[in-house]
Parts: C-alpha cells; structure tokens; sequence
C-alpha cells in the first residue's frame, strides 16, 4: 500500500465563504472538525468518510496543509502537467441489443463499462495524470447494484496508489440513483457538493477546479451561473453536467449557454451528460464533451474515450482525445442495387463490414447492417431473411475472425419491378396483393388484423416496448412495415414458378 | 398475344428451324416429334424467347452460348405484330430481325405484366404438374377454396408448401401456450435473467450496516486489548514476588553462615582427589613389586627342568622335505620297469620299418635318413613344377603347328593375287571432275538462257519504233542521255505553259474589259453621270459670266455679242444666274451621286487599264511562241545524228528507257554465252583426262559421245574395283606378317621350355640327394617313400622320448637316497635310539616321528622365558611408582599448609564448605538480577519483602482468572469482525447482476429479433388464409359450375358435374357427381380421375382468367398419356374450346394423341407441326 494520501479538501477561505455568503456553509465549517476528528480516528486514512452525503463536505485546512499536496506530484516546476476529462461512465449498465449467437466475441466484451473505466484508470497511471475529472453519470439510474460502487471505489483507490486525484459531479443518472449515494470514497476523490458550486484550489499543480453536482434528475436551472469567479493565477477548469443550450437525443438538464460558460473567464469546462464527443470550442476557453467512454447501444457509434489535456506553462497546449472502448459500434449501411442474389449482397455486407472492421483498430465491433436499394435478390432475401442474417453473420466471421458481432442485419430492399403490374392483373395473385394493399391503407383495417398478436402481446414484457430500439405491437407503423414484409415474403414464395418446366 | 411463328435461328440441335404457329384465330397448335426430334428444346425456345435465355444454358452444345439465337413473330389482340430475334445476354437481348436492339422492354405490351414465373406457373400444363395438382386435391381432401385458388395460382404443390412453411415458420417463433418457440423461450430467459438482476444485486444498506458493525468490533477489540494487557502486567508482577520470596530468605542466611566460618585456605576442588591418588598409589606399587619377585623366582626353577637336542632340532625342516618326497620316491620304484618294457616295444617296431626302407641299415643310424622339412618342401614343389612343365610344353607345340598351316595358307592366296595396281592417274581425275559437280547441268542452263534472251531481245528491238538499225548498231548508237530528254522536256514543258498563261491572262483582261464596258454603260443608262470635269467646265462657264457681270457692272462695257456669245438669247443677269446653279447643281449632284461618280470613275479607269495590258499581254505572247519554236528545232537537231526522228521528249523518254532494257537483256544473253563457254572447256578438260587414266587402266577408251557424267561414273566404278583389289592386297600381306611372328615366338618359347625341363632334373636329383633319398626316384614314386619315412622316424622319435623318462627316475632315486644317507650321518650324535635295520624309507619315517616330538618341547620353553621378561618389567616399575607417589603427598602437605598427610582430610572439608556458601550467595543475587525486569536487586527484595507472602496465592489467582475472561471476549470480538470481514469480501467477490444483466439484454435482442419475424410471417400466414377463403366465396359458383362441366366432358360421361358439400368442421370440400346423382368425394375417385378433377378446375380458372384478362398462349406439355383414347379425345376437345379463347400449343411425343387429335378436333382447329 502506497502513502495514503491526505484528503484533497475544498479551500475555504473566508473570502469564498464570503462570496457563497450563506450561513449554512459557516455552520456547517464548524460542525466539520469534529467530524472529521472522529472519520480520521475510524478510519487509519485510507478511506476518508465525506462527500457524498451532503453537509460533509469541508474539513479543517488545518488538518491537512495544503503543502503537502506538491510532495504528490509534479514536483518539477517546468514539466507539462497532464489531467483526463472524461464523463458518462454509466458503469455497469449492460451493453444493448446483442443477441448471442455461435462465434460471437461475447466474453471479450463482458463488463464493456468496467474494462473501459479500467483503460482509463491505466491511461491515467501511464500518462502520468495528475488529475482525472469525471463530468457526471457515473453510474446508470436504472442500476442498483452496490458491487458497481464498491468496483469504482476499488479503480479510484488505484489512482490513489498512484497519487492521481479525482474530481467528480454527479449527474443526473448520479441524482437518481439512490444506492449509490452513500459510497466511502478513497481520499484522493473529491466529489463537489449539489448544494452550490465549489473551488478546489490545487496551488502546487496551478490548477483551480469549480463544480457542483445535481441534486436532483432533473435540474432545470443554469447551475453555471452559480460557478465561482476563477482563481487569479491559476488554471481554471469547470466540472459541469449539461446539456448546454440543448442536444438532440438528450434530455434538457441544467440548460446554459455556451456565451454564458465562455464569460465565466475560465480555461477548460469540462462537461458531461451528451454522449457524442464534441469539441464545443477550442480554447479561450474550451469547452469540450468527450462523449461516453463506451458505446452501450447502436446508437452510440463510432470511438469512445475520455480527453487527455496537455496543460503547459499554466494554459493548455493539447486536448487530445483517446479511444478506450472494448467494443465499438457501427452501422453498415449497404447499397444491393443490382444484386442478383443473395449471395451477391452477403458478399457487399461482408466487405463493407470487415472495411469497418478495420478501422474499429483490432477492437471487437458490433454492427447493425442495412441492406436499402432495388434489386433482383429481393426476392430470395425477402424469403428467408433470417438465413441471409445467418449468413451474413457466419462469412462476417470467416473472414474476420471473432471481432464482429452482428447486432442485426436489416433489409430494406425493394423488388426490381414494382407490384403494379402483378397487383392489376385479376387473378389469385394480384387478388391477394389488393387485399394486403387495402389493409395497409386502411387504419381500422389494420387494428383489426393485429388483433391477431393479442396472445404475443400478453408473452412480451413490457421493457420490449421501451429502450432504444423499441419495439411495439401498438405501433401502425411497425405494423405497416411488417404488413410489407409479409407481402414481399408472399410474393417470393408463391409468384416461383413452382417446378422446373 | 398469340405466337406466330417460332424460328429455332440457333439453338439446342437446331439451326434456322422454323415451326409455324400462325394457323387459326388462336388455334390448338399440336407439336409433334419423336424422342429426340427436339419437342423439350422447342418447348424451352418458347420461354427463353419471351424471357430470355436466363444466366445459364444447357443449349449451347451446337451453337456457342453467344450465338444462341431464337427468333418469333408474335401479335397482340388488336392485330399488332412484333417480328423479332432474341440472344443470350444480361443486356439487350432482343433484337430486330436485321439485328438492332429494341430495348428489352419490347415486349411489354404484349405480355401484360405476367413474368417468367406466371407464364410458366399459369400458362404451362405438364403431366407432373396434372399429377401433383390431384395430389393436392387428395391431401387437402378437394378442400373447395385452396382448391380453386391452386387452380387459380396455377400450382398446387405451391400453394401448400408455402403454407405448411409459413405454419412451421410461425411455430417454431411462438406458440400461445409454448415453452421451446424461440419467443417464448427468450421471454422466459428474460425473466430468468431478470430475477437473477434482482437476487444478485447488492443493496447499499446491507453493505452500511455490515460496515458499521464491522467498526464497533473493531473498537471493541481495542479496548479489550488495552485491558488484557494491563492484567496480564499485575498477573506476571505478583507471580515474580510469589517466586522471588523464597530466594530472598535463602540469600540472607547464607551471608550470616560464611560470616561466621572466618578465613579459610580455599583448595582446589581436585586437591581431595589427589590426596587421595598419592596415597593409593603409594601402596598399590608396593605390593606390585612383591608379586614379581616371587613370579621371577617360579619361572627361573621352571626353565631348569626343560632341555632340548640342538642337531635333531636343526635337521627339523630338512626331515619334512625328505619325507614328504618319500611318496615319489616310492612311485618312481613302481613305474620304472614298466617304461623300459614299452620302449623296447617301440624299438623293435622301429626296426622292422627300417628294414622295409632299407634293408641292413642298422636302427642306430636311422637319423641319417631323416629328411628335413625344407626338403620335403621342395620336393613337393618340383613335383607340381614338372607337372606345368609337361603341359606348357605340349602346348607350345599345338601352337606351332597351328600358326605353320595359317603361314602356308596365307602365302598360296598371296601368290594368287599377284601384283597390286597402280590407281593413282584414275584417282586423281576421279577427283578433279568430281569436284567440277554438276557442270554439265550448268552449263546447259546458261545456254537456255542465252538463247531465251537473244529470242527476248529480237523481238523488243522489232517493237522498238523509229529503228531502223540492228541490235549491234543499236548497243553502240549512244543516244542523248536521259538527262538530257529531261531537260528538254522540261523546257518544252516551261515555254508552252507560259504561253498558255499569257493566253489565259489575255482572255482575263479582256472579259474584264467588256465587263468594265458594260458596267459603265449601265450605269450611264440610268441617266448621266456627273463628272469632276462637268464641275470643271460649269464652273469655266460661270466665272466667264460673272467677269462679264463684274465688268458690266463695274465698267459698263460688255458688248451685247459677248452675252449673246455667253449666253444666246438670255440676259445676261439670267443667264449668269442660271449658271450659278447649273454649277450648284453639278456640285450637289456630285455630292448626291458621288457613289455612282466614283464606281464611273473608276470603271473608266479600269478600261484604260486593261486596253493597255492588253496590248502588253499580246506582244509577249508572240514572243513566246517564237521561243517554243527554237527549242523544238534544238530537239530535232539532236536526233537527227543518231538517224531517228524524234517524237515528244516524254515519248523518247519511254523509248529510251525500252532501248536500255533491250541492252540490258543483251548483255545478260551475253554473258550466259560466254559462260557456257568457259564451261565446255572444262568440261572437255575432265573428259579428256579421266579418259586418259581409264586407258591407262586398261578399260575400254573413250567414246566420242560420251558425256562427262557417264565417264565419271565409269570412271568412279573402275577405281572402286582397282581400290578393292589393293587393299585385299594389302590384308593378305599383313596377315603373313602375322603369322610368320607367331610361328617365331613360338617356336622360342619351346627351347625355352625345353632348357626349363633340363634345370629342373638338375633340381630333382639334387633335392633327392639332400633328401638322402634314390636319385633315380620318379617324381610320382617320392610320396610313398617319404610317407614311410616318417612312420619310422614317429616310432624313433617315442622311443627316445621314454629313454628320457626312464634315465630322469634313475637320478631322482638315486638323489634321495644320497640325501637320507647324508642326514642319518649328519644326525648321528642325537639318534641314539635309532632301531637297527631300517631301510632307508623306513629311517625317514621314524625320524620324522621323533623331530615332532622334540619341537613341543622346545615350544613349551620359549613360553617360559616370555612370560620372565615381563615379570621382571613390572617389578621395574612398581619400583618407579613408589617414588613418585612419596613426593606427590609431600608436595600437597606444603599446599595446605601442614607437616603429615595425615591432617590433609580436616583441613579439605572446611575448605569445601566455605566455597558451597559462597557458590549459593552468587546464584541467588544472580536470579534476583534475572528476574527482577531491571531493578536492582535491593529493590526486588524491598519489593518482595512488602507484600504479605500468605496473601500471595489469592491475588494471583484471581489476575489468571480475569485474564481467561478478557481474553475470551477478545477472540469473540476478533471472530466476530473476522466475520464482518468474510461477508464483506464475499459481497464485494459475488456474482456481479452485471452478468445476467447482459444476459437479459442479449434475451431482449433475441425477442426483439424473433417478434420482428414473427410479425411478417404470422401476417402472411392469416392473410393467405383470409384470401384463399375470399377467392373462394368470388368465384365459387362459376367456378365449380364450369369445372363441373369440363370434368364431365373429361370423364366422358362417368361423371356429370361438380357440387360442394359441408364436412363435419363446415368446411365446404369438392365431390364429384355421378350421372345418377352419387356423390364421389374426392378420396373415393381414382387418380386419373383426380388428374382430370384439377384439370377442370385449371382450365375453368383459366378461362375464367382469360375473361378478364389479355390472351396469353397456354402450353400444354404431354399431358394426357396417361388418359385413355375416350378420355385422352375429351382432353383435346376441351383444349381446342379453350383455343377459341387463346392460342393452345401441344407438344407431343406420342403420335396416338397427334392421330387422336385428328381424329376428334375440326381441321380448321387444327394446326399440326412436326419436328425432325
């Protein structure tokens, strides 16, 4: 066991004490030294019993000089200092919408979230960080599993071997979750109060962290606007969890405008809650989303990680961004205009896969195929989707190798020559195709039919329905879509010519 | 659509095939051909014409795949023809009969939406397709609405496979009350899953609570160690006291008890000890030297009574050696007579061999004749060399012979030949006209080619016009050069165009002259021109006027003539006025017109112009023509020297070129002459030669005629025979050589052998004689005799061995004897007991008895004198010893400070005990030391000596027990938080939900998947069946009406018609009726029956259809084999009904159904092709 590090405790000046200005904070200053007498007697300083219950937080300075904390790190004056942004670990949260199947790289992806965190946790060590910063959503609201927290407890007392320090808010999943809330979190973690916004000055690293954490799931109110004023003379960075002025796909928390976070004055914001990285803008300040460290679903595509931030000379020099998914998800989608058989459009699906297998960078990748376009191998795909999923799944694997997981492989081709014809003519066939033609136009007509899914229905749970990919027997839509299918299906297995004449 | 007409262009075994299918409005179309005549190939050619060839082809075996052609003419309802080719390929298939694309939707309009798979499934009949049709009808029990709707679909295999599919389909995803169908199953394992989510996860309070818990022990565990050890501290205190008392007490008396011994003399502890050694010693020694000296004397008295004879003693050894030779000496007297008798066995042997050999030789000297080895040896040699000397010697002679005969016979046959000939000349002619090859060919040929060339060259010179002269004339004319020609044609060519361009440039000037003309005529034509000189001239006219004005202004003095003469008739003002604007109207005129005046202006120049260049043009080419005229006289000139009169340089220029060819072909004829000239000289040259050495040779001469190849031959023939003769000549003298060699070597070799022969019995005789053997021996006769030899000398040889052995027992007797002898004299002064009359033997045995006595005695004497020696050390000894321990006890009386040994023992015991005193004081200071954890030792015993000893026991008891009690509760505490631990590391290791959560998600997935097919395939299934049942109620009633009527035609009669009734489940179902009103379900009907069933119901749906819909040919493959001649007939009739609605096409393999169909369908419906 390393030299267990003092706690990293907010400063509390009487000049922030002034400017927060309320007398809770007063009283709660002088409740905290007997307090923290007493966590320091249990606990022989390797855990640090604060934070995460409110009204904790704060110590005596006095207990811990703040000059101790240069002998952690970075001792060399002129040296780069280096800390990692990263934010939506949603640890634990399983991935979505893999269905296993023979060949399938499934024990390489279990525990995405954790072998992602433990990346992190390495990346920080090998870099050399002095501060790792996670913006909010450490943990999935739907996830009450303890053993998720006591797992985090253990990476973060990694980083405190190591002598790295932890900045952290809570998130709106964080604010959700009450399981986690009362975690003993290791010394080096400073988790910021959702009481009102913090400073924790570091003067050795020449760092100023400001951050609040949510309260609740749904904070409306712009919390930037309550952030500190920044620390003259040092690097000023905000933890913040936002969805700023609004991101699609995300629901609308702790709104603020990006002119807003830039007149704050600070250096870097550090954000969390969108899931897509996004560089909202570099320097002076930046204000930087480095996106979820693992893709959970299909709609989390491409390479996931946290920011690796270069400060040189008290301003930053570099934000650069480092992939540390296990997995990484993709959508191929495949044009089969042309193809004559179903065996032409495996093969186009098995090349654009292993193209994006290739940049996926030795990672194992989930896919979801989209087959779109006209051709004749309609037919032989509507037949028999499944075996053309199967075997799109089993070349995908000849050729790659175990890294390809197909999620699935969606047709949505079209028949070269279009129904009219067939549809017109007055026989069993085109009767049959007016028929279904009807029922697809007709609301009604189509509540009627899928009265004949009522006893699937009662079979189905109720999480089928929600989620990203839901799928819902009330919906016309899906109902539509399958009333196609199921004409397409018709249609190739009785237009055959049925013998070989 | 209808087909017209079907040309098989290029395909399967066809090539440019026609079949005609125009016959007819629509028309029942029966195409027939044997097996193999191509009625499947045609029948393909149909499909692939109206839709392409498709990727593959089995049809290519003729034509390659892309020349495959199938062309046809089809037309539409409204009389529309479409003439066109159709070829294998992806793209642009069909063509215009001339070959151009059409795009492949050209036949669209006449197809009407029914693709590939619908021509073949609705508008195919076969007979597999007739037999599953019944099939179905049977399995689906003529279930009334799949039944039609198979009719309709056109097949019934189809329709129930795609259901029973879509029923498997739909099962294996879900079934209501299912557990295996892939939803049910992944809605059950995302239950599991989820449960085990529930079970798995770790609650946060149960992780507090145990934390919580887990540091109260550990406070607890604390304070219970503080208060154990305190305990134990008291608890081990008063044990020490409880221990220490005792030492304390005992330290104390032994201080008083030395106090009072006073001072002491401290001994040695080993000084007792020693006393005591000195002491026993002194004793011990004294009564050691008693002993020995009473030993000595004992021993001294012993030694007296024991003597010894010293000679007899001495002899000891010897009398052991004599008398264990005493056994040999024995045998040796035994053995003796027994060798001399067998030597002399031996030597009488010995001596009657002898006398065989050699008779009155006496056996004495019998080693005279001992032949040695070495010349046994070489004996043996020289009789195998005389062997080989022998037969060497009778072979050199056979040689001779041999090698004389060869000698003779080679000298007769070269005396047969006589001389060899001389073929020298011959050869070298032979040679020399050898060399020449083929010369007489060559030059015949060069004589052909003169004579072809002179032949050549007359007839050119005749064609060559203008010559009068010959051939030589011609090869010396020297006619103008080439170049010259040339240059005159060129000339000629110069002078006469530049008269013609003078000509033409004249002709130009003069059409610009008239049309200068007639352009200004023109213009002027139009009204007159003004001129820059009319101006001039107005102007004149109206200065003079106005001076005529000024001067009657101005002087008054113009006479009226004047302006009469200015202007006649007018007055002067007048008419100066009016000459003002004459001039003004010239000017605004010039001014107007100034187009026009300048066009005049310059048409009037240009007239001057040409006129003069005319002039110019027509001098220069007078010019000209003079010029051509000189040049043709030069022309002339040059010719005439040569006597031809020349036409045009460009003509001469070709016969120039004529005449050089026929000196050339001169020259060449030339040439060819003079070689074959030089040729027959040659030639003759060979001849005369090689005639010459055939003469010479004594062969017939030369004959005139004779050509040289024919010489040659001869030639060559003569040498060959002369060169045979030589070289025979020359081999016979070669072999005498030879042989007289041999017969030479030969007979060398035997006088060598013979001088051999003679060294050898030299040799012998010699050898015989060292042998001392017979020189006159034979060599054959010497074995024997040298075999007898050594017979004998093995006999000598024993006997002298025995003789050895004989004279060796002798000595050894006669030594022992001597040696006994010796001895008895030696020992006689100790043998005074020896009896008389012994034999010697007998003396050697007795005094070998008595030597061993005399040794025990001298045995027992020398024990004796041992053991004195050691009685008479030990005395020595004890002697020493004694004085030593008298010292050693003086030296301890000085020690201990007293005069006798005799006080030693008191004054030891006090030393003793003062030191034992002393010894305890230190061992009990030194235990309070130990055991008093630091202090010093007054301090323990102030300690110890504080606490009542009595109570002691109580208080210590009580400490042991309050220990066991702490300690109790301690090992409780620390199992407890052991405990604590245990379960909070099992939490923290247990089975992350995260596991089963992914397995949940993974259900989800699946489910997910499963329903998305469920959905389509569930769909297709309860539409199919809802539109099955829908056809069945639309079309029903006419459907089963018309089928009724054509199954009663198809069953000629057995049935009348077809009805529906209701099964036990309401489903309506098909029966048959008979004519007498019976109902026949279809179970009950016959296969061919229901073969015809689904025929009636084909064909009514196609009729049905073809009511609706555009005409498309039907084509009916082979379908009524099975049907009898009745039945097969109505089959023809209810397809030629339906071909009054659309084109029928029937192929056929069997002629009974060509001929049935003639037989039962009207001509004018009929429409018959036969293939192959």
């Amino acid at each position: 066991m390393a030299r267990p590090l003092p706690a990293i405790l907010p400063e509390m000046p009487a000049g922030v004490v002034n400017s927060i200005g309320n007398s809770t904070a007063a009283l709660t200053f002088r409740t905290v030294p007997v307090r923290a007498a007493v966590a320091v007697c249990v606990h022989p300083l390797l855990y640090n019993n604060m934070a995460f219950t409110d009204g904790m937080e704060g110590a005596s300075a006095a207990a811990f000089p703040s000059a101790s904390l240069s002998s952690l790190h970075h001792t060399s004056g002129g040296a780069a200092l280096k800390f990692i942004h990263a934010a939506d670990l949603h640890l634990d949260s399983p991935l979505r919408g893999l269905e296993r199947y023979e060949g399938a790289p499934a024990e390489r992806i279990r525990n995405a979230t954790r072998q992602a965190l433990e990346q992190l946790v390495q990346l920080a060590i090998d870099e050399e960080a002095a501060l790792v910063l996670l913006a909010g959503d450490v943990f999935d609201g739907d996830w009450r599993d303890y053993k998720t927290g006591l797992y985090f407890i253990s990476r973060m007392a990694r980083l405190q071997e190591a002598g790295i320090r932890v900045f952290l808010i809570r998130g709106n999943h964080d604010a959700l979750n009450s399981s986690m809330k009362h975690l003993t979190l290791p010394g080096n973690v400073h988790q910021f109060s959702s009481r009102r916004a913090e400073t924790v000055t570091l003067d050795d690293a020449g760092v100023a962290v400001h951050g609040r954490s949510f309260r609740a799931r749904k904070e409306t109110e712009d919390l930037s606007e309550g952030y500190p004023p920044p620390v003259e003379g040092l690097l000023n960075i905000g933890l913040l969890h936002t969805s700023l002025d609004g991101r699609p796909g995300h629901d609308v928390y702790a709104p603020c405008s990006v002119d807003g976070l830039k007149a704050k004055g600070y250096d870097y914001w550090a954000l969390g809650h969108v899931h897509t990285r996004e560089t909202v803008a570099s320097g002076s300040p930046w204000i930087v989303y480095p996106g979820n460290l693992q893709g959970r679903h299909v709609r989390e595509t491409g390479a996931k990680g946290c920011c690796l931030v270069t400060v040189e000379e008290g301003s930053i020099s570099e934000v650069e961004f480092r992939d540390l998914s296990v997995l990484r998800w993709a959508i191929c989608e495949v044009d089969a205009t042309g193809a004559e058989d179903g065996n032409e459009v495996v093969d186009r699906l098995v090349a654009a896969v292993d193209e994006e297998a290739g940049e996926a960078g030795g990672r194992p990748l989930a896919v979801r195929c989209r087959v779109t376009g006209s051709c004749r191998a309609h037919r032989e795909l509507a037949d028999d989707r499944e075996k053309w999923s199967s075997e799109t799944r089993a070349r995908s694997m000849a050729l790659t190798g175990a890294d390809v997981w197909i999620e699935s492989v969606r047709f949505e081709t079209r028949l070269e020559i279009d129904l009219e014809a067939a549809m017109a003519r007055d026989d069993a066939l085109g009767g049959l195709l007016r028929t279904i033609g009807e029922v697809k136009a007709d609301d009604e007509h189509l509540d009627a039919l899928s009265g004949i899914f009522d006893d699937l229905q009662k079979k189905l749970p109720a999480d089928l329905a929600r989620g990203e990919d839901p799928l819902d027997l009330g919906d016309r839509q899906l109902m539509r879509n399958a009333l196609e299918e199921a004409r397409d299906l018709l249609v190739a297995r009785l237009a055959a010519s049925g013998g070989d004449q | 659509m209808k087909l017209l007409e079907l040309q098989l262009i290029a395909f399967g075994a066809f090539t440019d095939c026609t079949i005609d299918l125009s016959g007819g409005t629509e028309g029942l179309h029966l195409v027939y051909g044997d097996n193999e005549a191509g009625k499947s190939t045609a029948l393909a050619a149909l499909t692939h014409l109206l839709y392409g060839f498709g990727q593959r082809t089995t049809f290519d075996f003729r034509h390659k795949a892309s020349d495959l052609r199938i062309g046809g003419r089809i037309a539409d309802g409204q009389g529309e023809e479409l003439a066109f080719v159709r070829r294998k390929g992806r793209k642009a298939t069909i063509l215009s009969p001339d070959g151009d694309p059409l795009g492949d939707d050209a036949l669209a309009p006449y197809l009407h939406g029914v693709d590939q798979d619908g021509f073949r499934r609705m508008f195919g009949l076969d007979h597999a397709g007739l037999k599953e049709g019944g099939r179905e009808i049977l399995a689906g029990r003529g279930e009334v609405g799949e039944s039609l709707f198979a009719a309709g679909l056109g097949s019934a295999g189809l329709l129930r496979d795609v259901r029973q599919r879509l029923e498997q389909e739909a099962g294996d995803l879900f079934l209501p009350r299912g557990q295996i169908p892939r939803i049910n199953r992944a809605a059950a394992e995302y239950e599991a899953a989820r449960k085990i989510i529930r079970e798995c996860q770790l609650r946060s309070q149960d992780w507090t609570d145990l934390e919580e818990q887990l540091e109260e022990a550990e406070r607890e565990g604390e304070r219970l160690q503080e208060e154990l050890a305190r305990h134990r501290r008291e608890k081990t205190r008063l044990e020490r006291i409880q221990r220490l008392g005792p030492v304390v007490g005992a330290l104390e008396k032994a201080e008083a008890d030395r106090a009072a011994m006073g001072d002491v003399v401290l001994l040695p502890d080993t000084f007792a000890d020693d006393r005591r050694n000195a002491k026993e010693q002194l004793k011990g020694s004294m009564e050691t030297a008693r002993e020995a000296e009473a030993e000595i004397d004992q021993l001294e008295q012993e030694l007296e009574a024991l003597e010894a004879p010293e000679l007899l003693l001495g002899a000891r050894a010897e009398i052991s050696r004599l008398h264990e030779a005493l056994g040999e000496y024995r045998k040796n007297g035994r053995d003796l007579p027994l060798r001399i008798g067998e030597q002399q066995e031996k030597n009488e042997k010995a001596a009657q061999r002898l006398e065989e050999i050699r008779p009155g030789h006496p056996l004495a000297e019998a080693a005279a004749l001992r032949p040695g080895a070495r010349q046994k040896g070489r004996i043996r040699t020289l009789i195998k060399d005389h062997q080989k000397k022998i037969s060497g010697m009778e072979a050199t002679g056979k040689a001779i012979r041999e090698a004389e005969a060869e000698l003779d016979l080679a000298r007769s046959a070269l005396a047969e030949l006589g001389d060899p000939p001389d073929t020298g000349d011959l050869q070298q002619a032979v040679k020399r006209a050898s060399r020449l090859g083929d010369i007489e060919k060559q030059r015949d040929e060069h004589d052909t080619k003169s004579a072809r060339g002179e032949q050549v060259c007359g007839e050119q010179l005749k064609r060559l016009q203008g010559w009068p002269g010959s051939l030589p004339a011609l090869l010396e004319a020297g006619f103008p050069a080439v170049e010259t020609v040339e240059r005159f044609e060129k000339k000629l060519e110069a002078a006469e165009e530049q008269a013609k361009q003078t000509t033409a440039e004249i002709e130009t000037s003069r059409a610009g002259l008239e049309e200068a003309e007639r352009g200004l005529k023109q213009l002027e034509s139009s009204g007159a021109v003004p001129l820059e000189q009319d101006l001039v001239e107005r102007r004149k006219h109206r200065d003079r006027g106005w001076r005529l004005v000024r001067r009657a202004w101005e002087k008054d003095d113009v006479t009226g003539d004047e302006i009469e003469a200015y202007s006649p008739g007018r007055p002067l003002a007048e008419a100066y006025e009016h000459q003002v604007a004459q001039a003004d109207d010239v000017v605004d005129r010039l001014r107007r017109e100034s187009d026009r005046v300048s066009k005049a202006a310059m048409l009037t120049t240009d007239i001057h112009e040409l006129g003069l260049k005319i002039t110019s043009l027509t001098g220069r080419l007078e010019q000209e023509a003079q010029d051509l005229a000189e040049i043709n006289g030069a022309w002339e000139t040059l010719w005439a020297d040569h006597g031809v009169s020349p036409l045009t340089p460009r003509e001469m220029k070709g016969w120039l070129e004529r005449v050089a060819r026929i000196i050339e072909i001169a020259e060449t004829f030339r040439s060819e002459q003079e070689k074959s000239k030089k040729l027959s000289e040659k030639i003759e040259e060979a001849r005369e030669s090689l005639g010459a050495a055939l003469t010479a040779a004594g062969t017939p001469a030369l004959a005139d005629d004779e050509s040289l190849e024919r010489v040659l031959d001869r030639a060559e023939q003569a040498l060959q025979q002369l060169q045979g003769v030589a070289s025979e000549h020359a081999e016979l003298e070669k072999r005498l050589k030879r042989q007289s060699d041999l017969v030479a070597r030969k007979r060398q070799e035997a006088v060598d052998e013979e001088t051999g022969l003679e060294q050898w019995t030299a040799e012998w005789e010699r050898a015989l004689a060292d042998a001392a053997l017979d020189t006159d021996l034979q060599p054959d006769e010497t074995y024997e005799v040298l075999e007898s030899l050594e017979k004998l000398f093995r006999l000598v040889d024993e006997s002298d061995q025995l003789q050895e052995r004989i004279d060796g027992m002798r000595a050894e007797r006669n030594d022992f004897e001597a040696e006994v002898r010796q001895l008895l004299e030696q020992l006689g002064p100790d043998l005074s007991d020896l009896p008389e009359g012994l034999e010697l033997d007998q003396a050697i045995q007795w005094l070998h008895t008595k030597v061993e006595a005399v040794g025990q005695t001298a045995a027992r004497r020398s024990t004796k004198e041992e053991a004195l020696e050691k009685e008479q050390a030990r005395l020595r000894k004890a002697r020493s010893l004694k004085t030593t321990a008298g010292e050693t006890l003086e030296a301890l009386c000085r020690q201990a400070g007293c005069s006798s040994p005799e006080d030693l023992p008191e004054l030891e015991e006090l030393s003793r005990e003062a030191r034992s005193l002393d010894q305890a004081i230190d061992n009990h200071r030194s235990r309070l030391a130990e055991e008093s954890a630091g202090r010093t030792v007054a301090d323990t015993m102030t300690e110890v000596k504080e606490v009542d000893a009595d109570s002691l026991p109580a208080l210590v008891e009580a400490a042991g027990a309050q220990i066991t009690d702490l300690d109790q509760r301690r090992e409780n505490v620390a199992n407890e938080r052991g405990q604590l631990q245990e379960r909070l590391k099992t939490m923290e290791r247990e089975r992350p939900a995260t596991e089963a959560a992914e397995e949940a998600e993974s259900a989800l997935a699946r489910l997910r998947e499963a329903v998305r097919r469920y959905l389509p395939v569930r769909l297709a299934q309860n539409l199919l069946s809802r539109e099955i049942e829908a056809y069945r109620e639309r079309h029903q009633a006419p459907l089963v009406k018309r089928a009724g009527a054509l199954f009663g035609t198809l069953t000629t009669g057995s049935f009348a018609t077809l009805a529906t009734e209701f099964l036990e489940d309401d489903k309506p179902v098909l029966v048959g009726v008979r004519p007498s009103e019976e109902r026949v379900n279809v179970e009950q009907m016959s296969d061919g029956t229901r073969d015809q069933l689904f025929l009636a119901l084909r064909l009514a749906s196609l009729e049905m259809h073809l009511s609706n819909n555009a005409p498309i040919p039907l084509v009916v493959d082979d379908i009524l084999i099975n049907f009898d001649d009745r039945r097969a007939r109505a089959g023809l009739t209810a397809l030629a009904e339906l071909s009054t609605q659309t084109q029928v096409i029937l192929f056929t393999h069997h002629r009974r159904i060509l001929e049935l169909a003639e037989d039962s369908v009207p001509k004018n419906e009929l429409f018959v092709t036969e293939l192959g």
